[in-house]
Protein backbone atom coordinates (compact mmCIF):
# COMPACT_ATOMS: atom_id res chain seq x y z
CA UNK A 1 0.00 0.00 0.00
CA UNK A 2 1.06 3.69 -0.73
CA UNK A 3 1.25 5.93 1.56
CA UNK A 4 0.32 9.19 -0.46
CA UNK A 5 0.79 12.78 0.29
CA UNK A 6 -1.40 15.22 -1.71
CA UNK A 7 1.53 16.96 -3.54
CA UNK A 8 3.36 14.41 -6.73
CA UNK A 9 5.32 11.76 -6.49
CA UNK A 10 8.94 12.56 -6.86
CA UNK A 11 11.00 10.08 -8.86
CA UNK A 12 14.75 9.09 -7.86
CA UNK A 13 17.05 7.00 -10.36
CA UNK A 14 19.68 4.27 -9.88
CA UNK A 15 21.62 3.15 -12.43
CA UNK A 16 24.84 0.84 -13.21
CA UNK A 17 26.11 -0.98 -15.83
CA UNK A 18 28.98 -3.59 -16.21
CA UNK A 19 30.61 -4.87 -19.12
CA UNK A 20 30.43 -8.61 -20.01
CA UNK A 21 32.53 -11.19 -20.04
CA UNK A 22 32.72 -11.77 -23.72
CA UNK A 23 33.59 -8.78 -24.59
CA UNK A 24 36.42 -8.22 -21.62
CA UNK A 25 37.99 -11.82 -23.52
CA UNK A 26 37.51 -10.08 -27.37
CA UNK A 27 38.70 -6.57 -25.96
CA UNK A 28 35.89 -4.83 -27.19
CA UNK A 29 34.86 -1.33 -25.29
CA UNK A 30 30.67 -1.93 -23.22
CA UNK A 31 28.40 -1.40 -26.12
CA UNK A 32 25.80 -1.07 -23.50
CA UNK A 33 24.47 2.68 -22.06
CA UNK A 34 23.00 4.30 -19.67
CA UNK A 35 21.80 7.94 -18.71
CA UNK A 36 19.51 8.81 -15.95
CA UNK A 37 17.85 12.92 -15.14
CA UNK A 38 15.17 13.92 -12.42
CA UNK A 39 14.28 17.14 -11.03
CA UNK A 40 12.94 16.65 -8.02
CA UNK A 41 11.07 19.81 -7.65
CA UNK A 42 8.67 18.88 -10.80
CA UNK A 43 8.44 15.34 -9.72
CA UNK A 44 9.96 14.64 -13.39
CA UNK A 45 12.56 11.96 -14.19
CA UNK A 46 13.75 9.96 -17.38
CA UNK A 47 15.88 6.69 -17.66
CA UNK A 48 17.23 5.60 -20.23
CA UNK A 49 19.36 2.32 -21.04
CA UNK A 50 20.60 0.80 -24.82
CA UNK A 51 22.39 -1.73 -26.07
CA UNK A 52 24.67 -1.66 -28.57
CA UNK A 53 24.78 -4.95 -31.28
CA UNK A 54 28.52 -5.78 -31.17
CA UNK A 55 28.29 -7.84 -34.43
CA UNK A 56 30.91 -6.83 -36.68
CA UNK A 57 28.70 -5.42 -38.80
CA UNK A 58 27.94 -3.11 -35.90
CA UNK A 59 31.67 -2.00 -34.99
CA UNK A 60 30.56 1.47 -33.69
CA UNK A 61 27.19 0.01 -31.85
CA UNK A 62 29.24 1.94 -28.39
CA UNK A 63 28.76 5.09 -29.70
CA UNK A 64 25.33 3.91 -30.77
CA UNK A 65 23.83 3.16 -27.78
CA UNK A 66 25.81 6.41 -26.04
CA UNK A 67 23.45 8.25 -28.62
CA UNK A 68 20.53 6.39 -28.12
CA UNK A 69 20.24 6.84 -23.92
CA UNK A 70 21.40 11.17 -24.89
CA UNK A 71 18.62 11.11 -27.48
CA UNK A 72 16.10 9.22 -25.50
CA UNK A 73 16.68 11.79 -22.47
CA UNK A 74 16.55 14.98 -24.51
CA UNK A 75 12.93 14.05 -26.37
CA UNK A 76 11.16 12.78 -23.30
CA UNK A 77 12.61 15.72 -20.98
CA UNK A 78 10.75 17.63 -23.66
CA UNK A 79 7.04 16.19 -23.43
CA UNK A 80 7.12 15.76 -19.90
CA UNK A 81 5.02 18.95 -19.07
CA UNK A 82 2.57 17.75 -21.62
CA UNK A 83 2.32 14.18 -19.93
CA UNK A 84 -0.73 14.90 -17.66
CA UNK A 85 -2.68 12.43 -17.86
CA UNK A 86 -2.46 8.72 -19.12
CA UNK A 87 -4.57 8.98 -22.31
CA UNK A 88 -4.81 8.38 -25.39
CA UNK A 89 -3.37 11.93 -26.27
CA UNK A 90 -0.30 11.36 -23.76
CA UNK A 91 0.26 7.76 -25.73
CA UNK A 92 0.43 9.55 -29.41
CA UNK A 93 2.44 12.08 -27.56
CA UNK A 94 4.59 9.50 -26.55
CA UNK A 95 4.70 7.68 -29.73
CA UNK A 96 5.69 10.99 -31.26
CA UNK A 97 8.55 11.63 -29.22
CA UNK A 98 10.03 8.03 -30.01
CA UNK A 99 9.87 9.02 -33.99
CA UNK A 100 11.60 12.17 -32.23
CA UNK A 101 14.49 9.86 -30.79
CA UNK A 102 15.15 8.22 -34.14
CA UNK A 103 15.35 11.61 -36.03
CA UNK A 104 17.93 12.91 -33.02
CA UNK A 105 19.91 9.67 -32.65
CA UNK A 106 19.94 9.68 -36.78
CA UNK A 107 21.11 13.06 -37.29
CA UNK A 108 23.73 12.26 -33.87
CA UNK A 109 25.00 9.38 -35.73
CA UNK A 110 25.39 11.35 -38.53
CA UNK A 111 27.25 13.98 -37.11
CA UNK A 112 29.50 11.33 -35.43
CA UNK A 113 30.26 10.45 -39.08
CA UNK A 114 30.99 12.97 -40.83
CA UNK A 115 33.32 13.89 -38.12
CA UNK A 116 34.48 10.13 -38.27
CA UNK A 117 34.55 8.65 -41.13
CA UNK A 118 34.76 5.24 -42.33
CA UNK A 119 37.83 3.69 -42.69
CA UNK A 120 38.82 1.95 -46.59
CA UNK A 121 38.57 -1.09 -44.20
CA UNK A 122 35.44 -0.60 -42.79
CA UNK A 123 33.94 0.09 -45.99
CA UNK A 124 34.71 -3.26 -47.03
CA UNK A 125 32.10 -4.44 -44.51
CA UNK A 126 29.49 -2.35 -46.84
CA UNK A 127 29.52 0.47 -43.78
CA UNK A 128 29.19 3.04 -46.07
CA UNK A 129 26.31 1.38 -48.21
CA UNK A 130 24.17 1.62 -45.04
CA UNK A 131 25.89 4.80 -43.25
CA UNK A 132 23.46 3.51 -39.60
CA UNK A 133 24.64 0.31 -39.40
CA UNK A 134 27.75 0.43 -38.11
CA UNK A 135 26.21 2.41 -34.89
CA UNK A 136 23.35 -0.05 -34.13
CA UNK A 137 21.62 -0.33 -31.08
CA UNK A 138 18.63 -0.61 -29.10
CA UNK A 139 16.94 1.83 -26.96
CA UNK A 140 14.36 1.73 -23.45
CA UNK A 141 13.00 4.14 -21.74
CA UNK A 142 10.95 5.22 -19.00
CA UNK A 143 9.44 9.22 -18.39
CA UNK A 144 8.05 9.91 -15.09
CA UNK A 145 5.95 13.23 -14.60
CA UNK A 146 4.18 12.77 -11.53
CA UNK A 147 1.42 10.07 -11.49
CA UNK A 148 1.77 9.66 -15.77
CA UNK A 149 4.46 7.08 -16.87
CA UNK A 150 5.51 6.98 -20.06
CA UNK A 151 7.29 3.94 -21.91
CA UNK A 152 9.09 3.11 -25.46
CA UNK A 153 11.47 0.77 -26.55
CA UNK A 154 13.30 -0.54 -29.56
CA UNK A 155 14.74 -3.68 -30.05
CA UNK A 156 15.18 -6.42 -27.12
CA UNK A 157 15.67 -5.96 -23.09
CA UNK A 158 12.87 -5.80 -20.89
CA UNK A 159 10.62 -2.91 -18.93
CA UNK A 160 8.87 -3.73 -15.84
CA UNK A 161 6.94 -1.74 -13.65
CA UNK A 162 6.18 -2.83 -10.12
CA UNK A 163 3.21 -2.28 -7.89
CA UNK A 164 3.37 -1.23 -4.19
CA UNK A 165 2.32 -4.92 -3.40
CA UNK A 166 5.39 -6.15 -4.98
CA UNK A 167 3.54 -7.94 -8.63
CA UNK A 168 5.43 -7.13 -11.66
CA UNK A 169 4.20 -6.48 -14.75
CA UNK A 170 5.52 -5.62 -18.11
CA UNK A 171 3.49 -2.52 -19.61
CA UNK A 172 4.46 -2.67 -22.98
CA UNK A 173 3.36 -5.13 -25.83
CA UNK A 174 5.75 -7.69 -27.31
CA UNK A 175 7.89 -6.84 -30.33
CA UNK A 176 7.27 -10.70 -32.58
CA UNK A 177 10.37 -10.05 -34.49
CA UNK A 178 12.31 -10.97 -30.93
CA UNK A 179 13.29 -14.79 -31.17
CA UNK A 180 16.02 -14.44 -28.89
CA UNK A 181 18.72 -14.54 -31.80
CA UNK A 182 17.98 -11.29 -33.01
CA UNK A 183 16.91 -8.17 -32.51
CA UNK A 184 14.67 -4.51 -33.98
CA UNK A 185 17.69 -1.66 -33.89
CA UNK A 186 17.65 1.94 -34.25
CA UNK A 187 19.40 0.92 -37.41
CA UNK A 188 16.72 -1.18 -39.22
CA UNK A 189 15.08 0.14 -42.46
CA UNK A 190 11.60 2.08 -40.91
CA UNK A 191 12.62 1.79 -36.99
CA UNK A 192 9.43 3.48 -36.04
CA UNK A 193 7.86 -0.50 -37.33
CA UNK A 194 9.37 -1.73 -33.81
CA UNK A 195 8.82 1.55 -31.92
CA UNK A 196 6.47 0.49 -28.58
CA UNK A 197 5.08 2.75 -26.64
CA UNK A 198 2.84 2.93 -23.51
CA UNK A 199 1.56 5.06 -20.75
CA UNK A 200 0.35 4.45 -17.52
CA UNK A 201 -1.64 6.04 -14.69
CA UNK A 202 1.51 4.96 -11.67
CA UNK A 203 -1.37 6.05 -9.16
CA UNK A 204 -4.20 4.33 -10.47
CA UNK A 205 -1.62 0.98 -10.77
CA UNK A 206 -0.03 1.76 -7.38
CA UNK A 207 3.37 2.04 -9.06
CA UNK A 208 6.19 1.56 -6.37
CA UNK A 209 9.18 1.55 -9.21
CA UNK A 210 10.18 0.59 -12.74
CA UNK A 211 12.98 -1.04 -14.00
CA UNK A 212 14.76 -1.47 -17.30
CA UNK A 213 17.59 -3.70 -18.18
CA UNK A 214 19.59 -5.04 -21.52
CA UNK A 215 18.57 -8.77 -22.37
CA UNK A 216 22.48 -9.75 -20.37
CA UNK A 217 20.42 -9.15 -16.92
CA UNK A 218 17.56 -11.94 -18.08
CA UNK A 219 18.90 -14.19 -20.40
CA UNK A 220 21.02 -16.69 -18.58
CA UNK A 221 18.35 -17.10 -15.81
CA UNK A 222 17.57 -20.33 -15.18
CA UNK A 223 14.23 -19.19 -14.40
CA UNK A 224 13.32 -18.20 -17.98
CA UNK A 225 10.37 -17.01 -17.69
CA UNK A 226 9.47 -15.70 -14.30
CA UNK A 227 13.00 -13.88 -13.46
CA UNK A 228 11.69 -10.41 -14.19
CA UNK A 229 8.47 -11.15 -11.78
CA UNK A 230 11.33 -11.97 -9.05
CA UNK A 231 13.01 -9.24 -9.42
CA UNK A 232 11.03 -6.94 -9.65
CA UNK A 233 9.32 -8.06 -5.74
CA UNK A 234 13.14 -8.42 -4.63
CA UNK A 235 14.26 -4.67 -6.25
CA UNK A 236 10.84 -3.69 -3.77
CA UNK A 237 11.38 -6.12 -0.93
CA UNK A 238 15.47 -4.48 -0.86
CA UNK A 239 14.16 -0.23 -0.78
CA UNK A 240 11.74 -1.24 1.79
CA UNK A 241 14.08 -3.26 4.30
CA UNK A 242 17.63 -2.10 3.31
CA UNK A 243 16.78 1.50 1.75
CA UNK A 244 17.88 2.73 -1.43
CA UNK A 245 21.47 3.41 -0.42
CA UNK A 246 22.12 0.15 -0.32
CA UNK A 247 20.19 -0.57 -3.12
CA UNK A 248 22.04 1.68 -4.84
CA UNK A 249 25.61 -0.13 -3.36
CA UNK A 250 24.12 -3.66 -4.27
CA UNK A 251 23.40 -2.75 -8.25
CA UNK A 252 27.39 -3.48 -9.39
CA UNK A 253 27.17 -6.89 -7.54
CA UNK A 254 23.98 -7.86 -9.02
CA UNK A 255 25.23 -6.75 -12.75
CA UNK A 256 28.28 -8.03 -12.47
CA UNK A 257 27.67 -11.99 -12.02
CA UNK A 258 25.02 -12.17 -15.25
CA UNK A 259 27.45 -10.05 -17.34
CA UNK A 260 30.70 -12.80 -16.29
CA UNK A 261 28.02 -15.61 -16.32
CA UNK A 262 25.89 -14.68 -19.33
CA UNK A 263 28.90 -12.79 -21.14
CA UNK A 264 27.12 -10.15 -22.83
CA UNK A 265 26.90 -6.50 -21.04
CA UNK A 266 24.29 -5.89 -18.33
CA UNK A 267 22.74 -2.85 -17.89
CA UNK A 268 19.92 -1.93 -15.48
CA UNK A 269 18.30 1.76 -14.55
CA UNK A 270 15.37 2.17 -11.83
CA UNK A 271 12.70 4.63 -10.92
CA UNK A 272 11.78 4.28 -7.42
CA UNK A 273 8.73 6.83 -6.46
CA UNK A 274 9.31 8.58 -3.11
CA UNK A 275 5.83 7.99 -1.40
CA UNK A 276 5.81 4.24 -1.38
CA UNK A 277 5.19 3.03 2.57
CA UNK A 278 8.75 1.98 3.97
CA UNK A 279 10.85 3.04 1.24
CA UNK A 280 13.87 5.03 3.14
CA UNK A 281 14.29 7.57 0.46
CA UNK A 282 18.31 9.69 0.90
CA UNK A 283 18.52 12.08 -1.59
CA UNK A 284 20.05 9.97 -4.40
CA UNK A 285 19.04 11.72 -7.66
CA UNK A 286 21.28 10.68 -10.28
CA UNK A 287 21.77 14.47 -12.70
CA UNK A 288 23.28 14.31 -15.73
CA UNK A 289 23.07 18.26 -17.38
CA UNK A 290 21.70 16.89 -20.49
CA UNK A 291 22.07 20.24 -23.65
CA UNK A 292 18.69 22.35 -24.04
CA UNK B 1 14.53 -13.56 0.31
CA UNK B 2 18.13 -14.21 -0.76
CA UNK B 3 20.49 -11.34 -1.49
CA UNK B 4 20.59 -12.19 -5.65
CA UNK B 5 18.86 -10.18 -7.49
CA UNK B 6 16.79 -12.10 -10.62
CA UNK B 7 17.37 -15.34 -9.28
CA UNK B 8 19.91 -18.28 -10.35
CA UNK B 9 21.94 -18.43 -13.41
CA UNK B 10 23.31 -20.71 -15.27
CA UNK B 11 25.80 -20.88 -18.37
CA UNK B 12 23.98 -21.35 -21.81
CA UNK B 13 24.49 -24.15 -23.77
CA UNK B 14 26.71 -24.17 -27.13
CA UNK B 15 26.35 -26.65 -29.11
CA UNK B 16 29.08 -28.21 -31.14
CA UNK B 17 28.18 -30.64 -33.64
CA UNK B 18 30.69 -32.21 -35.94
CA UNK B 19 29.16 -34.18 -39.60
CA UNK B 20 31.89 -36.34 -40.34
CA UNK B 21 32.42 -38.15 -43.79
CA UNK B 22 33.25 -42.04 -43.46
CA UNK B 23 32.19 -43.05 -46.87
CA UNK B 24 34.38 -45.47 -48.90
CA UNK B 25 36.61 -42.72 -50.35
CA UNK B 26 37.74 -41.53 -46.99
CA UNK B 27 39.83 -44.71 -46.82
CA UNK B 28 42.17 -43.28 -49.70
CA UNK B 29 45.39 -41.65 -48.91
CA UNK B 30 44.73 -42.33 -45.00
CA UNK B 31 42.28 -39.70 -44.73
CA UNK B 32 40.34 -41.70 -42.33
CA UNK B 33 43.63 -41.87 -39.99
CA UNK B 34 43.76 -37.76 -40.35
CA UNK B 35 40.29 -37.26 -39.81
CA UNK B 36 40.63 -39.59 -36.73
CA UNK B 37 43.95 -37.45 -35.74
CA UNK B 38 42.30 -34.41 -36.55
CA UNK B 39 39.48 -35.10 -33.52
CA UNK B 40 41.95 -36.08 -31.29
CA UNK B 41 43.77 -33.06 -31.24
CA UNK B 42 40.83 -30.83 -31.36
CA UNK B 43 39.55 -31.96 -28.15
CA UNK B 44 41.93 -30.04 -26.04
CA UNK B 45 41.67 -27.00 -28.77
CA UNK B 46 38.13 -27.26 -27.21
CA UNK B 47 38.58 -27.59 -23.57
CA UNK B 48 40.89 -24.48 -24.50
CA UNK B 49 37.85 -22.56 -25.94
CA UNK B 50 35.48 -23.37 -23.09
CA UNK B 51 37.93 -22.18 -20.46
CA UNK B 52 38.13 -18.98 -22.62
CA UNK B 53 34.23 -18.77 -22.94
CA UNK B 54 32.92 -19.02 -19.23
CA UNK B 55 29.48 -17.93 -19.76
CA UNK B 56 28.98 -21.07 -22.01
CA UNK B 57 28.61 -24.24 -21.63
CA UNK B 58 30.41 -25.89 -24.59
CA UNK B 59 28.79 -29.46 -25.36
CA UNK B 60 29.93 -31.58 -28.22
CA UNK B 61 28.27 -33.91 -30.02
CA UNK B 62 29.30 -35.91 -33.24
CA UNK B 63 27.46 -37.36 -36.47
CA UNK B 64 29.02 -39.64 -38.99
CA UNK B 65 27.80 -40.82 -42.25
CA UNK B 66 28.11 -42.77 -44.95
CA UNK B 67 25.03 -44.87 -46.38
CA UNK B 68 23.10 -43.70 -42.96
CA UNK B 69 24.19 -40.96 -40.69
CA UNK B 70 25.24 -42.71 -37.28
CA UNK B 71 25.36 -40.48 -34.11
CA UNK B 72 28.53 -41.22 -32.66
CA UNK B 73 28.08 -38.99 -29.73
CA UNK B 74 24.05 -38.51 -29.80
CA UNK B 75 23.66 -36.76 -26.52
CA UNK B 76 25.41 -33.31 -26.13
CA UNK B 77 28.58 -34.10 -24.27
CA UNK B 78 30.75 -31.53 -21.91
CA UNK B 79 34.03 -31.56 -23.81
CA UNK B 80 36.53 -32.81 -21.17
CA UNK B 81 34.10 -35.89 -20.80
CA UNK B 82 34.52 -36.99 -24.53
CA UNK B 83 36.91 -40.13 -25.26
CA UNK B 84 36.73 -40.33 -28.83
CA UNK B 85 37.53 -43.77 -30.45
CA UNK B 86 38.45 -43.72 -33.77
CA UNK B 87 35.76 -44.07 -36.95
CA UNK B 88 36.33 -46.73 -39.06
CA UNK B 89 35.45 -45.84 -42.81
CA UNK B 90 32.69 -47.51 -44.33
CA UNK B 91 34.03 -49.86 -47.44
CA UNK B 92 32.56 -49.23 -50.39
CA UNK B 93 29.92 -46.38 -47.97
CA UNK B 94 27.98 -43.62 -49.86
CA UNK B 95 28.00 -39.93 -49.07
CA UNK B 96 24.34 -39.53 -48.06
CA UNK B 97 25.09 -36.67 -46.54
CA UNK B 98 21.31 -35.21 -47.63
CA UNK B 99 20.16 -38.19 -45.47
CA UNK B 100 22.56 -36.81 -42.43
CA UNK B 101 21.44 -33.12 -42.96
CA UNK B 102 17.81 -34.19 -42.06
CA UNK B 103 19.18 -36.30 -39.26
CA UNK B 104 20.58 -33.08 -37.90
CA UNK B 105 17.83 -31.03 -38.44
CA UNK B 106 15.73 -33.43 -36.30
CA UNK B 107 18.07 -33.77 -33.81
CA UNK B 108 17.81 -29.64 -33.32
CA UNK B 109 14.40 -29.69 -33.10
CA UNK B 110 14.60 -30.69 -29.35
CA UNK B 111 18.05 -28.45 -29.19
CA UNK B 112 16.15 -25.78 -26.53
CA UNK B 113 12.72 -25.00 -26.95
CA UNK B 114 13.74 -21.18 -24.96
CA UNK B 115 15.56 -18.27 -26.28
CA UNK B 116 18.29 -18.76 -24.45
CA UNK B 117 20.80 -21.13 -26.05
CA UNK B 118 23.25 -19.88 -28.28
CA UNK B 119 23.38 -20.41 -32.06
CA UNK B 120 25.20 -24.20 -32.36
CA UNK B 121 27.99 -24.65 -34.83
CA UNK B 122 28.18 -27.07 -36.77
CA UNK B 123 31.09 -28.12 -38.43
CA UNK B 124 31.09 -30.32 -41.66
CA UNK B 125 33.98 -32.59 -43.17
CA UNK B 126 33.49 -34.05 -46.15
CA UNK B 127 35.90 -35.43 -49.38
CA UNK B 128 32.94 -36.37 -52.20
CA UNK B 129 30.30 -35.40 -54.00
CA UNK B 130 26.72 -36.23 -52.29
CA UNK B 131 24.81 -39.34 -53.37
CA UNK B 132 20.96 -40.04 -52.90
CA UNK B 133 20.85 -43.63 -52.52
CA UNK B 134 19.03 -43.76 -49.59
CA UNK B 135 16.36 -41.35 -51.07
CA UNK B 136 16.81 -38.12 -49.98
CA UNK B 137 19.09 -35.42 -51.96
CA UNK B 138 21.31 -32.94 -50.53
CA UNK B 139 19.35 -29.96 -51.26
CA UNK B 140 16.38 -31.61 -49.07
CA UNK B 141 18.69 -32.35 -46.62
CA UNK B 142 20.36 -29.14 -46.58
CA UNK B 143 16.62 -27.47 -46.78
CA UNK B 144 15.20 -29.94 -43.73
CA UNK B 145 18.14 -27.95 -41.72
CA UNK B 146 17.33 -24.47 -42.79
CA UNK B 147 13.71 -25.02 -42.10
CA UNK B 148 14.74 -25.36 -38.44
CA UNK B 149 15.15 -22.34 -36.30
CA UNK B 150 18.52 -23.36 -35.27
CA UNK B 151 20.03 -25.14 -38.34
CA UNK B 152 18.82 -21.36 -39.89
CA UNK B 153 21.04 -19.55 -37.21
CA UNK B 154 23.47 -21.83 -36.68
CA UNK B 155 27.33 -21.12 -37.68
CA UNK B 156 28.01 -23.55 -40.39
CA UNK B 157 31.61 -23.85 -41.31
CA UNK B 158 32.77 -26.54 -43.38
CA UNK B 159 36.12 -28.24 -44.69
CA UNK B 160 37.15 -30.44 -48.19
CA UNK B 161 38.96 -33.07 -47.83
CA UNK B 162 41.27 -33.71 -51.61
CA UNK B 163 40.25 -32.75 -55.08
CA UNK B 164 36.63 -34.94 -55.00
CA UNK B 165 35.27 -33.02 -52.66
CA UNK B 166 32.22 -31.53 -53.55
CA UNK B 167 33.37 -27.57 -52.76
CA UNK B 168 29.85 -26.09 -54.85
CA UNK B 169 27.56 -28.29 -52.25
CA UNK B 170 29.93 -27.17 -49.06
CA UNK B 171 29.44 -23.49 -49.90
CA UNK B 172 25.50 -24.16 -49.76
CA UNK B 173 25.90 -25.99 -46.66
CA UNK B 174 27.85 -22.84 -45.80
CA UNK B 175 25.52 -20.36 -47.01
CA UNK B 176 27.77 -17.09 -45.98
CA UNK B 177 29.62 -15.90 -49.16
CA UNK B 178 32.01 -14.45 -46.34
CA UNK B 179 32.89 -17.72 -44.53
CA UNK B 180 35.83 -19.26 -45.76
CA UNK B 181 35.69 -22.53 -47.39
CA UNK B 182 38.73 -24.27 -46.87
CA UNK B 183 40.11 -27.53 -49.12
CA UNK B 184 42.24 -29.78 -46.71
CA UNK B 185 45.10 -31.24 -49.19
CA UNK B 186 46.89 -33.62 -46.78
CA UNK B 187 46.49 -34.83 -43.23
CA UNK B 188 48.32 -31.58 -41.62
CA UNK B 189 46.22 -29.20 -42.73
CA UNK B 190 43.06 -31.30 -41.85
CA UNK B 191 43.89 -30.99 -38.27
CA UNK B 192 45.05 -27.15 -38.61
CA UNK B 193 41.59 -26.55 -40.52
CA UNK B 194 39.55 -28.53 -37.80
CA UNK B 195 41.07 -26.56 -35.33
CA UNK B 196 40.54 -23.56 -37.01
CA UNK B 197 37.20 -23.86 -37.74
CA UNK B 198 36.08 -25.41 -34.02
CA UNK B 199 37.89 -22.18 -32.81
CA UNK B 200 36.38 -19.61 -35.41
CA UNK B 201 32.87 -21.29 -34.61
CA UNK B 202 33.14 -20.93 -30.55
CA UNK B 203 33.89 -16.97 -31.07
CA UNK B 204 30.69 -16.22 -33.58
CA UNK B 205 28.25 -18.56 -31.54
CA UNK B 206 28.84 -16.99 -28.54
CA UNK B 207 27.91 -13.49 -30.05
CA UNK B 208 24.58 -12.53 -30.48
CA UNK B 209 23.35 -12.28 -34.54
CA UNK B 210 22.06 -8.98 -35.32
CA UNK B 211 21.05 -9.17 -39.32
CA UNK B 212 22.60 -11.44 -42.13
CA UNK B 213 26.03 -12.66 -42.19
CA UNK B 214 27.22 -15.18 -39.29
CA UNK B 215 30.34 -13.36 -38.42
CA UNK B 216 33.31 -15.42 -38.74
CA UNK B 217 36.23 -12.77 -38.55
CA UNK B 218 39.07 -15.38 -37.88
CA UNK B 219 41.98 -15.63 -40.82
CA UNK B 220 41.89 -19.32 -42.19
CA UNK B 221 45.59 -20.97 -42.22
CA UNK B 222 47.51 -20.91 -45.27
CA UNK B 223 48.11 -24.15 -46.52
CA UNK B 224 50.90 -26.12 -45.31
CA UNK B 225 52.59 -29.33 -46.31
CA UNK B 226 52.58 -30.89 -49.72
CA UNK B 227 49.00 -31.17 -51.44
CA UNK B 228 48.83 -35.53 -51.27
CA UNK B 229 45.67 -35.67 -51.42
CA UNK B 230 44.79 -33.82 -54.36
CA UNK B 231 47.94 -36.03 -56.47
CA UNK B 232 47.26 -38.88 -55.14
CA UNK B 233 43.01 -38.80 -55.79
Amino acid sequence: MTDRPDADPVWTTLSGTTIGSVHIRDELPIQDAVLTWSDQAQGHAVVAVADGHGHKFHFRSDTGAALAVISAVEELRRILPDLRAADEAARERVARAGAAIVETWTAKVEHHLTANPYSPAEDELGASADPLRAYGSTILAAAAAGDVMAFLQIGDGDSVLVASDGTAARPLPEDPDLDGLHTSSLCQPRPLDALRVAVVDADADQVALVFLCTDGFGRSRVDADGWWRQTGEQLLGFARTHGLGWVREQLPEWLAEPALIGGDDTTMALLVRNDVAGIVRPDLADTVPVPE
Amino acid sequence: MSDRLGGALARKPLHFIFVLDVSGSMMRGGRIQALNNAITEVLPHLKDEARANPHAELLVRVLAFANEPQWIIEAPTPVDQIHWKRLEAVPRGFTELGSALQTLSGALDHLDESNSAFPPAIILVSDGRPTQSSGVTFAEGLQALLNNRWGATAVRLALGVGRDADMHSLRRFIGDEDVPLLRADNPEQLVEYIVWASKAASKVASRPVVGPGSGVTAVPPSPIGDPIWSTLG
